[in-house]
């Protein structure tokens, strides 16, 4: 899994994100994560990297 | 809501007779211990998988096999009792995977409420236009000849099913591996492939008198027989079927599984059938 920055344009891309969103419903917008979800997983493939993902995500790093 | 279900289904023009309509839970169950002492527990009685992927009678069937042979192995005295404790060990294995797969099917077919219901909406959506999402659509998957990677009589260059593919008897007559395995008649079975040193041959020959096995070597196009049983593979079928490339051996159970496979014929060729017959080394 990779920790430090990948993105081409991180801005753009949060930006994007937003603008998603932008005027759904709450139902509407989980629905369009889990649309994003499911499609970013398949670019990525690998087994071992979304299960590292998916515990990354669940357990937040203790703050210092 | 039944029979407009139905005529969904089928269409208007399809005339259905209903019978009977109850509801359906899906549960699922496993045994601890597939044996206690002199009993056995298999299919069923061993556990329950929601019925998907036709693995009721598949794995039932597949139980039966892996102990009928070990069994009988047992009672002619060519193998010790402990060959009887691997039929837990494989077998159990095999009952908790299909659990799992049949508990997954069953999960996306009645997600729960909340999140479990959103990422089914998502893939099915999906599932529409990109064929990658097809894959997360689950309404069962087939059952599979499930391999033992934690047996004691399995070497870490075996345990998976060999497939009921076809070759050519030394006649020229087609074969396929069931009959190969009926014709060993319940011994392991040595498949040697391709050439093989006149060492090798003769400890072969040796080894079928000593041991409860047959040997066979199995030719390609363009190799001649060295040993006294011998069988043609002339689109490597056989070879594939038993996971190995080149010159190899490999060591096959009667109900169709690997237990090891090797290179040379050697000491590690006995080993390998001490060990499937449960002689702890």
């Amino acid at each position: 899994m990779k920790t430090t920055l990948h993105f081409q344009d991180a801005d753009t891309f949060y930006e994007q994100l937003l603008d998603a969103h932008t005027g759904l419903s709450p139902e509407q917008s989980e629905l369009l994560n889990a649309r994003l979800i499911l499609l970013l997983a398949n670019q990525i493939g690998s087994r071992d990297v979304l299960a590292e993902c998916i515990r990354a995500a669940r357990e937040l790093p203790q703050a210092a | 809501v039944v029979r407009e279900r139905l005529k969904q289904q089928f269409g208007p023009g399809v005339d259905c007779e209903i019978v009977w309509v109850g509801p359906y839970a899906y549960r699922s169950q496993c045994l601890d211990t597939l044996r206690i002492g002199s009993v056995f527990f298999m299919g069923d009685s061993a556990k329950i998988v929601s019925p998907f992927g036709a693995r009721g009678g598949n794995t039932g069937v597949a139980d039966a096999d892996n102990l009928a042979w070990k069994l009988a192995a047992v009672l002619r005295d060519q193998a010790p009792p402990s060959l009887l404790d691997s039929y837990d060990e494989e077998r159990h294995e095999a009952a908790v995977q299909n659990v799992a797969v049949t508990n997954r099917t069953a999960r996306f077919l009645r997600p729960a409420d909340g999140m479990e219901r959103t990422f089914r909406s998502a893939a099915i959506a999906l599932a529409r236009q990109y064929p990658f999402a097809r894959s997360l659509i689950n309404t069962g998957r087939m059952a599979v000849a499930n391999s033992y990677t934690a047996s004691g009589v399995c070497d870490r260059t075996g345990g998976q099913s060999v497939q009921n593919v076809a070759f050519r008897w030394a006649d020229g007559s087609v074969g396929h591996v069931n009959d190969l395995l009926a014709w060993a008649g319940g011994r392991l079975l040595v498949l040697v492939f391709g050439d093989i040193s006149a060492t090798a041959a003769q400890r072969l020959s040796h080894l079928g008198v000593a041991a409860p096995v047959r040997c066979v070597q199995v030719l390609g196009t363009e190799t001649w027989p060295q040993a006294r049983e011998f069988v043609i593979d002339p689109h490597g079928h056989l070879q594939g079927a038993c996971h190995v490339f080149g010159h190899a051996w490999a060591l096959v159970r009667p109900d169709a599984y690997i237990a090891a496979t090797g290179e040379s014929v050697d000491a590690a060729l006995i080993q390998a059938i001490e060990r499937a017959i449960g002689i702890q080394p």
